[in-house]
């Protein structure tokens, strides 16, 4: 059963800003995909698609053979979890009540946290490897630290699948790796895993498939060593063949 | 070790409470015991108690002391709550109650029945209306037009800055008209508009008190199940929508509560500067913490007992002259404000 | 805190007092004004107003060699001696005539006579030029200043009138001789003043045979602030003269007292008579402004009067126009309400009894 089905999906801005159309593919529990492309092409904006922070043009979105459209913002988010770019706006937060916001589509009205969510809090952080950070406000934090404590809230929040838009930028070249191999562990223990990327070589590595995005084509799918093999990437994104082994 | 650490916090959180708590009631006391006329504590006990020697002071302490003390809190609570809100709604540390031109709306509403009201003033005393509730009436219908317009421009605009330029925008040109209207307006009408600018907490007796009180503790507790996606606005309005939140619905609703506990307060004690903008600050340099879950009763707590000590302040014990409580929440707040960040364990306050 | 918050006193140089000269007499002319007086020499008569603005630093000096006949007047207050002088013909201009409330000048409004030289209230300096005025009486509580230099600039004369400083009701109705001057009609002023006076003292007289003085409350709430005349102000000595015992008379403000409800409450809660209660012209309505009205004894008793019985067809009260310059119906009016039995036959003219 896939996580996530896309068929004939146009993305953009209306009335006259369609940036891509006819997208179909699939995501499975277990795969960590990476979506590839040059700036502008419409990366962030088919995962803004994807999470329901934007309305599609046409086409059909499901979550796990929902429809994206007969799900409420609160079911979507017990399906999708995402970590954007940026910081937080806030930063007056510790890390653990960062993460227990993750528990928002499950909490009362009041947001307090029974048993089964602290336990889910505290899951998350161990996954991330930040127990060291619990305590910590979030403006003490560096930016690999902020990322893992991002991805631990996504965790908190316990579901299926996770998106993440360039989850590796700013980052030093071993958070980058560390990053991207904790992507890979929450990947292995059931959950499917999209990420947009600039890091090529690095993504090429970890992630199951690549969809990768150009202007005025077809997505082009496909195993990263494959597709680079190929050559077809290098095309797609406008670079030298020989960039790329 | 996560449950540990959230129940070793709680009892911190229990004593903060329980310190914020008797303040509110110290200041209570003191407000009650203390004012222009000289009543011994003892007095103020024994009223307290049933028993009573002196008609005069029991008539101050029933019918002037206690109402006052009440909408201190009332309003200190209300401005602060609805500050806190505004603030973390627009990710704007200098936003305040009133900073979609609430009290432009009631400002205008009121220059409107002083200025242009005489015929209007007639007509609704004949009906049995009473002044004072014209007042208020016509604050909270100025409130209730620039809100109604700021909603109806919630539903278009995804953005919250640009909600807040048109709130800004839309305040101004209120300010403007209310500008006009004192242009063309006689000498006595002029300075009964400046004096409710000036606001006032002593003005309300316990018939107008009685419809005050509800409307804001509906409000307050509103407010509190506001905290929960208050919190998740902390993170930006794309991360609150991708955690579930209906960032439209959550929008309105916190607009219509900060406004009617702001409106409320303004229709009845007039523009009361300064509680709203700097408390939620004041809160979260003391304690330490962007969590609404506690900023919200520790700012209602502590929006009432600044209020309340800033009115004894204003009362200049031991004077028969008061001064306007607008002059007071400044003139003592902003240096303490001032001193809270310049302390240096806040010197990299986040907001 | 004494004077009124709102009243914010700039200082400002006076533009060309006349120089001291030697060999002025000062001819002590008035009895109870300390605001103005006459100097003499050689049968030239000089018009000096001590102080012209509240804190001013200079007496202004005025020389009085041709007469008026186009004036522009700037208050309503103004308006009533210069009727009381058969000079109302000679009144050209006023800033916002909806103001006045003297028919008599609403009148010449409406015949074109008089005209408005600023319907906001403020003196339109175009509109004033265009009545070519021989001078203009103006007051100046502070701020006003700069419109009155530009009128001086243009080059029309500006007589500074400061009755609003004197504190005694005679002080301020000898005024009359001030105009009386300038209009040379300064022997009808003379007589009018005499008249008013010995009216006055001969009132006064009869109110201090009273035996019983009732204690006095008056001013209303605004916000949280009770306004109500200092101990030493124009009011107050009214107060005195009518044989009545103001609460506050032990207090030395000439200007007005800036009060807390619970303030006023404890010292005049059983006041007898609460005299002045500003624009609340009725019982209801001071009951629908604030409830807690209705817990002094004055109140309970039925003994809140207020300057409402004569109200212009503008809708302004008389009082504030005419009330100055006749402090001998004022003192009447409140004889009758604290004696009734002195002045049995007395009809009141501006004070009257709320209903």
């Amino acid at each position: 059963m896939a996580l996530l089905d896309i068929s004939t999906l146009s993305i953009g801005y209306p009335p006259d800003k369609k940036l891509m159309e006819n997208i179909s593919l699939s995501l499975e529990a277990g795969q960590l995909i990476g979506l590839v492309g040059q700036n502008g092409v419409g990366k962030s904006t088919l995962i803004r698609t994807l999470c329901g922070l934007q309305p599609k043009l046409s086409g059909t979105v499901n979550l796990s053979e929902t429809s994206i459209e007969d799900l409420s913002p609160k079911e979507i988010a017990k399906k999708i979890s995402v970590v954007l770019t940026g910081r937080p706006e806030s930063l007056n937060l510790s890390v653990l009540e960062l993460v227990a916001l993750g528990r928002h589509p499950y909490s009362g009205w009041l947001g307090n946290l029974k048993k089964a969510d602290k336990e889910k809090i505290e899951e998350s952080i161990s996954l991330m490897e930040i127990n060291y950070l619990a305590k910590k406000r979030l403006f003490e934090l560096s930016d690999g630290q902020m990322q893992k404590v991002m991805i631990a809230r996504a965790l908190a929040q316990e579901t299926d699948l996770i998106i993440l838009d360039e989850p590796t930028s700013h980052l030093d070249l071993k958070n980058k790796i560390d990053v991207l191999h904790l992507l890979k562990k929450i990947a292995k223990s059931g959950k499917g895993v999209l990420i947009s990327t600039h890091e090529i070589q690095l993504s090429a590595q970890v992630c199951d498939h690549f969809w990768c995005m150009d202007f005025g084509k077809e997505m082009l799918t496909g195993e990263p060593k494959k597709l680079i093999a190929s050559g077809y990437l290098q095309e797609y994104l406008h670079i030298p063949k020989e960039t790329l082994i | 070790m996560i449950e540990s650490q959230i129940d070793k916090s709680r009892k911190k959180w229990r004593a903060i409470f329980l310190l914020l708590l008797f303040l509110l009631a110290l200041g209570f006391i003191l407000s009650i015991s203390i004012g222009s006329v000289k009543i011994p504590f003892s007095h103020v006990w024994n009223y307290f108690g049933g028993s009573s020697e002196n008609q005069i002071w029991d008539n101050i302490i029933h019918n002037f002391r206690i109402p006052k003390a009440i909408t201190s809190i009332l309003a200190g609570s209300a401005l602060a709550i609805s500050g806190l809100q505004m603030q973390t709604l627009f990710r704007n540390p200098l936003a305040g109650p009133f900073i979609l031109g609430i009290s432009s709306g009631a400002g205008l509403g009121v220059a409107l029945v002083i200025f242009l009201g005489v015929w209007l003033g007639g007509f609704l005393e004949m009906a049995g209306v009473g002044r004072s509730w014209l007042l208020v009436g016509a604050s909270g219908l100025g409130s209730f037009t620039v809100l109604s317009v700021v909603l109806i421009a919630s539903f278009r605009i995804r953005s919250g800055i640009s909600l807040l330029i048109i709130g800004l925008m839309f305040g101004s040109a209120v300010s403007a008209i209310v500008s006009i209207l004192q242009y063309f307006s006689q000498a006595e009408n002029i300075q009964a508009y400046v004096i409710w600018t000036f606001g006032s907490l002593g003005s309300l007796s316990w018939s107008e008190l009685y419809v005050m009180l509800p409307v804001i503790l509906i409000s307050l507790l509103l407010s509190f199940l506001l905290s929960k996606p208050l919190n998740a606005l902390l993170l930006g309005e794309n991360y609150a929508e991708s955690l579930g939140l209906n960032l439209k619905q959550a929008r309105m609703l916190i607009i219509v509560n900060t406004s009617l506990l702001a409106g409320t307060v303004t229709a009845f004690c007039g523009p009361i500067a300064f509680i709203g903008l700097a408390v939620p600050h004041i809160a979260r340099m003391l304690f330490n913490t962007g969590n609404h879950l506690l900023l919200t009763p520790l700012v209602i707590l502590l929006g009432g007992i600044l209020l309340l000590f800033f009115d004894i302040i204003a009362q200049l014990p031991g004077m028969d002259e008061t001064l306007p409580i607008n002059a007071i929440t400044s003139l003592f707040g902003a240096p303490f404000v001032i001193w809270l960040i310049l302390r240096k364990s806040n010197l990299n306050y986040r907001f | 805190m004494k004077s009124s918050r709102l009243v914010f006193i700039l200082f400002f140089v006076a533009c060309g007092p006349i120089k001291e000269e030697s060999g002025y007499k000062n001819t002590k002319q008035t009895k109870y004004a300390k605001g103005f007086h006459f100097e003499l020499k050689e049968g030239e008569k000089r018009l000096v107003v001590d102080e012209p603005w509240p804190k001013a630093q200079k007496p202004i000096v005025y020389n009085l060699k041709k007469p008026i006949d186009r004036l522009v007047v700037t208050s309503t207050s103004h308006l009533p001696y210069i009727e009381m002088l058969g000079a109302a013909d000679r009144v050209v201009g006023f800033p916002n005539l909806k103001y006045i409330s003297s028919e008599t000048f609403i009148k010449r409004g409406e015949e074109g006579l008089l005209t408005d030289l600023g319907p906001d209230g403020k003196i339109n300096m175009e509109l004033l030029l265009g009545v070519n005025p021989d001078a203009v009486i103006a007051f100046d509580m502070g701020g006003e200043s700069q419109v009155l230099d530009k009128i001086e600039e243009a080059g029309i004369p500006v007589f500074y009138n400061s009755d609003f400083l004197e504190q005694s009701p005679l002080g301020r109705a000898e005024w009359i001789k001030f105009f009386g001057a300038l209009l040379d009609k300064e022997k009808i002023a003379d007589s009018i003043f005499m008249a008013i006076e010995k009216e006055y003292l001969r009132l006064n007289e009869l109110a201090s045979s009273a035996e019983n003085k009732p204690t006095i409350l008056s001013g209303v709430v605004y916000g949280d602030t009770w306004f109500l005349p200092g101990g030493n102000n124009w009011a107050a000595t009214f107060y005195r003269n009518a044989g009545g015992e103001y609460v506050w008379a032990a207090d030395t403000t000439s200007g007005w007292l800036e009060l807390s409800f619970e303030a006023v409450y404890e010292k005049a809660h059983d006041a007898d008579m609460w005299i002045g209660t500003s624009t609340l012209n009725s019982r209801q309505e001071m009951l629908s402004q604030e409830g807690r009205y209705a817990s002094f004894e004055a109140f309970e008793n039925d003994q809140v009067y207020n300057y409402s019985k004569k109200i212009g067809p503008n809708g302004g009260y008389d009082f504030f126009e005419s009330g100055y310059s006749r402090p001998d119906l004022v003192l009447g009016d409140l004889i009758k309400i604290l004696h009734p039995e002195l002045l049995p036959e007395y009809e009141t003219v501006y004070f009257e009894k709320l209903q």
